[in-house]
């Protein structure tokens, strides 16, 4: 990304000399594509062809906006030939033996062997490591699009199409040649599954409009709209490709462990259902190491389910797992004073959470009510008490409208009702209004059984003179609920799979996107700003601007939500393990290990 | 005895249909369906749109008499259906979990049986004695803490206090028979426990009734040893009436699974129903206690089937 | 068990209780902890100075800490630094009144469709008897799930799901106690003289199954306690903020390490006081059923 980024100014005059020209527009961008907002102006500047370039730097996101043009030049040079980009490895090996058998817990069973039917992270973390994508992000920083079965792909001057070149010579783990014609398939099954067969992460891949096979190994696709989000739709870890031969005769549906064939580090050796899955290297794994030795270091890997976090802490303590990419602090740090060895690492999530107010229906049709409510609760206090006592900086962090992945996040504090030199006349302006519009009792949803939030909002609203009724069900009714316009507060979190305050915005508030609830239409003014976030640059001035601009209309005009919190991951694993690093999205993205090695 | 077989197992096929219909009826106040679970219950939602071609699809949106009709016929060919959930036939599913439930109440049943019998024997024939005063406070006992809570705190202990704990990664007992027997050490040593509670104590009440009646009296009077006595006189008729017992304790275990399997990560028939109810997977949980059902009535059948090899003059009406 | 007159039977019961003092003082132990534990949670407001969802001290105060105002928290507190104690004795309040009510009225239900199967007969029976069937082979704890999971976790659904259990295994026991009571003869001799079918269930039939209705009412109190305490651990039980034994263990679950009292204490009162109701359980049936009279 860093080396294809152009100078802000640049960007900000193409990216709207761009919008003029195709007219592209936020109202006919009905899915919710899984989007680094780089990717459109990084496209646009270098005017065609991505070519993967040697060892990419891992990208942060403020220095991203920063790398000069010239360097987009060089790297435009070395396109001809293009080399294996591999994003940086932290730890670099420094010899010792590459290899071990790495047992990691995968958290819940997965219930389902096609990962793309789900979208909880269980499934990514059971299942990921036996398959490739057309693209992926770099497990290192979570961002950078990097080739996996395709090795270099163009977008269209225009963004209506794109081309992808697939890697020669790719086997199945069953020893079958994987081809174009697989991914056209998987794709055509993600956009039409079979009967009875969901796809809840599809919303990227509906960009693909139709699909050519040129040559052997390439592949045309056009889309459905000018866009250049099919590039991180092609890298999200669910858009894995599935293989033809394996689906076809099975009806589209993958039903039992034997049926995991995929392009993968891994392959599966053997498993039990409902416990674990044994995973080898693939001999054949098609990925190198920069250096040339075959990926992945690991002899293998050994998925295990746990039913609760306390066998899991267990398991840890007594050395039987070697690695968790989450657990929460309340289990971790104990299990650091009983195993002094095992390292904890902390990681930004992007999650968000937050209370969506029903802007359809009493009470809160009324602005200056949500207004009231949001202002009213203390999101700090909430932050604490939902925090382990002990952990410094707090495990639960309190957000703005984009969770962490809002530019304006480290001045949280100074946002609008989170002040705490505000919080008493806050309190009691809030106080007022629910007083002046007669407002004593209302309802608020939850589908977190075990999660004191419910509790805690009660509490602080007694203070404030309404009574706060709390109706828990677990997720599914929960959530039924609520899409159907029936809560009136409702406590929602979301996983976000990448730091981008754009993929927050696609799954919370846009139109139709996924996460939306109550259809809750934003001001003309925060569509606009909107658009042209979509065009900035990840983390550039010009997107802190926009942000803010847009959190100020959430304040005065919208307010559809009150953003409450979000948790700092923490991953957990013995010392032994090595180039493991915490990156922004490990739940999701760090699933494929091919860089990892045990060092015991 | 044929005759009460035949009309045993003729009544198998109207319970099935009472249960069945009922859990029908009950699974489908469940709110929400599969279509809610496999589109929203998850991380992300999809748009109303797709929800509704999804249930149109499925038949979902059927009336609830159609719906009936075709489960009815679907399930009266001896097909449990299908889970949309599991993406899987809804026997495929349950098939390999039955092994660890079953090892699971075999293990169960062997400790409760050991503890049981000398416990409920020796403290009838002491009665009053010391021995008979703790058996029966340790019976008490068991009956009264809850199962999952004694699988925590024993986890808890081992694994903080003892550093050690049962290997994490599932085996079954035919594989790997060290690694299984330490995986079930635990859970069945609780269920044993708790059955061992249970049963000792109808032991130990049949054993006083059985000592007092004449014929054993008359067997004490005639000098015989003391063991001749109580082994075949006395126990064999006390233990008649516990035998009937097992017919329910089986259904006690089952109970204790689906909590212990939840403590203990054994991937059972208990998990299953757990995860399942959970999921709100209709078919799942229709197909599963359908299956129970079958079980237990067989179970039950068997049991007072060997009422008959154990008591000859028991007769069937 | 014979035809009785009213008074006959207060003393009956009198001398009975008599007994079950002097000869089971375990039953009587035990109704003292019953006793003990339903003031508690009766008196609870009276017992405690605190409030118990108010957020009294820091959390996971260790038992015997103190609270925010200096007073001691003779249980510590939680994950929110609400009083273990005061959750205890109110938590009480749901688990005692879950554990006490829904087996009354699934009885009282049982009793009354037990003896209308028993004394009609035919199809009546039949009907009566294949549901009980289809029902009582399933394992108690997966029925309760899939009701609550049908019809939310609330105090009502979880009540009502209880009740209908201990309802299913009640007609069957009245069913049996009652196809020994129509063949006596004063029953026929009421039939003869025209009486009603009510008449006779009301005035015969029922007073004399009520011992037994008492005896599956004794003992179905401390089941219905630990399956609520079941439940509510799977997450499928009453839902909080309302405490509950059961579902105040299965908040302790994941805190275990910050805070070990969580996880002991509801244990601890759960076992106690199921205990205590097995103990005063085995005395009612001892008192009621003569036949098993002397077997403990």
């Amino acid at each position: 990304m860093k080396i294809k980024v152009g100078s802000i100014m640049t960007v900000s005059l193409i990216a709207l000399a761009l919008m003029g020209l195709v007219g592209c527009s936020s109202s006919d961008s009905a899915a919710a594509p899984v989007a680094p907002a780089a990717a459109a102006p990084a496209q646009a500047s270098s005017s065609s062809s991505y070519v993967p370039a040697a060892p990419a730097q891992p990208a942060a996101p403020a220095a991203a906006a920063a790398a000069p043009s010239a360097e987009v030049e060089a790297t435009k040079k070395v396109s001809a030939k293009p080399k294996q980009t591999v994003a940086k490895t932290v730890t670099e090996f420094e010899g010792g033996t590459r290899g071990g058998v790495m047992k990691i817990n995968t958290q819940k069973w997965f219930q389902r062997w096609d990962m793309t039917t789900r979208s909880h992270w269980s499934s990514t973390q059971g299942l990921n490591r036996h398959y490739s994508g057309v693209l992926q992000f770099s497990p290192r920083d979570g961002l950078t699009v990097t080739p996996d079965l395709a090795k270099s792909w163009t977008l269209a001057d225009d963004l209506t199409g794109s081309t992808f070149v697939f890697n020669e010579g790719v086997k199945w783990h069953d020893g079958e040649d994987f081809s174009v014609d697989d991914v056209i398939y998987t794709i055509n099954r993600w956009q039409n599954p079979p009967v009875g067969v969901a796809q809840p992460r599809v919303a990227g891949l509906l960009l693909v409009d139709s699909m050519l096979k040129v040559g052997d190994n390439t592949l045309q696709i056009a889309h459905t709209k000018p866009t250049s989000r099919i590039l991180p739709a092609m890298a999200d870890s669910w858009h894995i490709i599935l293989p033809q031969h394996i689906l076809e005769p099975a009806g589209g549906v993958l039903s039992t462990g034997e049926q995991v064939i995929g392009t993968g580090p891994f392959k599966v050796e053997s498993f039990s259902e409902g416990n674990n899955v044994v995973s080898v290297a693939n001999p054949y794994y098609f990925h190198n190491a920069p250096d040339g030795s075959p990926f992945p270091y690991l002899d293998g890997i050994t998925g295990i389910a746990f039913a609760n976090n306390d066998l899991s802490a267990a398991a840890l303590v007594t050395g039987q797992i070697d690695y968790y990419t989450s657990l929460t602090p309340s289990k971790s740090f104990p299990i650091k004073e009983k195993r002094p060895s095992i390292v904890i690492t902390r990681w930004d999530s992007p999650g968000f959470q937050g209370i969506s107010m029903n802007t359809t229906k009493a009470p809160f049709d009324d602005l200056e009510l949500r207004k009231a409510f949001a202002c009213g609760l203390n999101t700090h206090a909430i932050a604490e008490l939902s925090s382990t006592p002990g952990v410094v900086p707090m495990e639960f962090r309190q957000i703005s409208f984009f969770g962490t992945a809002d530019p304006n996040y480290e001045n949280v504090a100074s946002l609008k009702c989170v002040d705490p030199a505000q919080r008493e006349a806050n309190e009691a302006e809030a106080k007022a209004v629910f007083k002046a519009k007669g407002i004593t009792e209302v309802e608020f949803d939850t589908d977190t059984l075990d999660d004191p939030i419910g509790t805690i909002v009660q509490q602080q609203m007694k203070a404030l003179g309404v009574d706060v009724k709390i109706v828990i069900s677990e997720v599914t009714s929960a959530r039924e609920k609520a899409y159907a316009g029936d809560t009136t507060l409702f406590f929602f979190g979301q996983a976000v799979a990448s730091k981008s305050p754009v993929e927050i915005i696609n799954q919370i508030y846009r139109p139709g996107a996924g996460f939306e609830l109550y259809q809750a239409t934003p001001p003309a003014k925060w569509s606009e700003l909107l658009d042209q976030l979509d065009m900035a640059t990840l983390g550039s001035e010009e997107e802190k601007a926009l942000t803010a601009q847009m959190d100020t209309i959430m304040w005065e005009e919208w307010m559809p939500k009150v953003p409450i919190r979000r948790p700092d991951e923490f991953q957990v694993k013995q010392d032994y393990v090595r180039n493991i690093d915490a990156i922004a999205t490990a739940k999701f993205i760090q699933s494929r290990f091919v860089d990892a090695w045990m060092d015991k | 005895m044929h005759q009460y077989i035949l009309r045993r197992l003729l009544l198998l096929p109207p319970t099935l249909f009472f249960l069945g219909t009922i859990l029908f009826f009950m699974v489908q106040a469940i709110p929400g369906d599969v279509a809610s679970t496999l589109l929203a219950g998850e991380e992300n939602a999809v748009d109303p749109k797709t929800m509704q071609k999804f249930r149109e699809e499925l038949g979902l949106t059927d009336p609830m008499i159609v719906q009936y009709g075709r489960w009815l016929a679907q399930t009266a060919t001896g097909d449990l259906g299908y889970s949309y959930y599991f993406s899987k036939p809804v026997w495929d599913q349950i098939k390999p979990k039955i092994e660890t439930t079953l090892t699971l109440a075999i293990f169960g049943i062997i400790i409760a049986v050991v503890l049981s019998l000398p416990a409920g024997v020796f403290s009838a024939l002491y009665r009053g004695s010391l021995f008979d005063q703790i058996v029966r406070t340790i019976s008490a006992a068991g009956m009264a803490v809850p199962a999952f809570w004694l699988g925590i705190i024993i986890l808890l202990i081992l694994s903080r206090k003892i550093g050690w704990m049962p290997p994490v990664i599932h085996s079954s007992i035919f594989d790997n028979p060290v690694d299984a027997f330490y995986r079930y050490l635990f859970p069945s040593l609780i269920l044993g426990f708790r059955s061992a509670a249970v049963i000792s104590r109808m032991v130990r009440s049949m054993m006083l009734e059985v000592l007092s009646e004449d014929y054993v009296r008359t067997a004490w009077a005639k000098g015989l040893q003391p063991r001749a006595v109580i082994v075949g006189h006395a126990l064999r008729n006390a233990l008649l009436p516990v035998v009937t017992m097992f017919g329910m304790l089986v259904a006690t275990l089952i109970d204790g699974a689906v909590v212990l399997e939840t403590v203990f990560n054994l991937p059972g028939i208990g998990l299953l129903m757990v995860d399942s109810v959970i999921a709100r997977d209709a078919s799942m949980v229709l197909g599963l206690v359908l299956s129970i059902g079958i079980f237990m009535m067989i179970w039950i059948l068997l049991i007072d089937l060997s009422y008959k090899v154990l008591d000859p003059r028991v007769e069937y009406d | 068990m014979t035809l009785e007159t009213e008074s006959n039977k207060k003393s009956e019961l009198a001398s009975s209780a008599w007994r079950l003092i002097r000869q089971n003082p375990a039953g009587a132990v035990g109704s003292i902890v019953v006793f003990i534990v339903l003031m508690g949670a009766i008196f609870a407001p009276f017992l405690t100075p605190f409030d118990y969802e108010s957020f009294t001290s820091t959390r996971y105060t260790k038992p015997m800490g103190n609270a925010t105002d200096r007073s001691i928290m003779l249980l510590g507190s939680d994950n929110l630094g609400r009083d273990q104690f005061t959750r205890l004795l109110y938590g009480g309040r749901i688990s005692l009144l879950v554990g006490f009510v829904s087996p009354i009225i699934g009885v009282a239900i049982g009793t009354i469709l037990g003896i209308v199967s028993a004394y009609y007969g035919k199809w009546t029976d039949l009907l009566l008897q294949r549901l009980t069937d289809s029902l009582l082979i399933i394992p108690g704890l997966v029925i309760l799930m899939t009701v609550t999971a049908s019809f939310g976790f609330t105090i009502k659904v979880v009540l009502s799901a209880l009740a209908l259990f201990s309802m299913i295994g009640s007609i069957r026991v009245v069913r049996s106690h009652v196809l020994g009571l129509r063949g006596a003869q004063y029953i026929d001799a009421q039939r003869a003289i025209g009486s009603s079918d009510l008449r006779v269930i009301f005035l015969h039939l029922l007073p004399n199954t009520l011992p037994v209705a008492v005896v599956l009412i004794a003992v179905g109190i401390a089941g219905a306690i630990v399956a609520e305490a079941q439940l509510s651990f799977l997450g499928l039980g009453i839902a909080p903020p309302v405490p509950t034994w059961g579902n105040m263990l299965n908040g302790a679950q994941n805190r275990f390490d910050l805070g070990p009292h969580l996880a002991i204490w509801p244990g601890i009162f759960i076992s106690v006081t199921v205990l205590a109701l097995n103990l005063v359980g085995d005395a009612v049936r001892d008192i009621m059923d003569p036949r098993l009279r002397g077997r403990q």
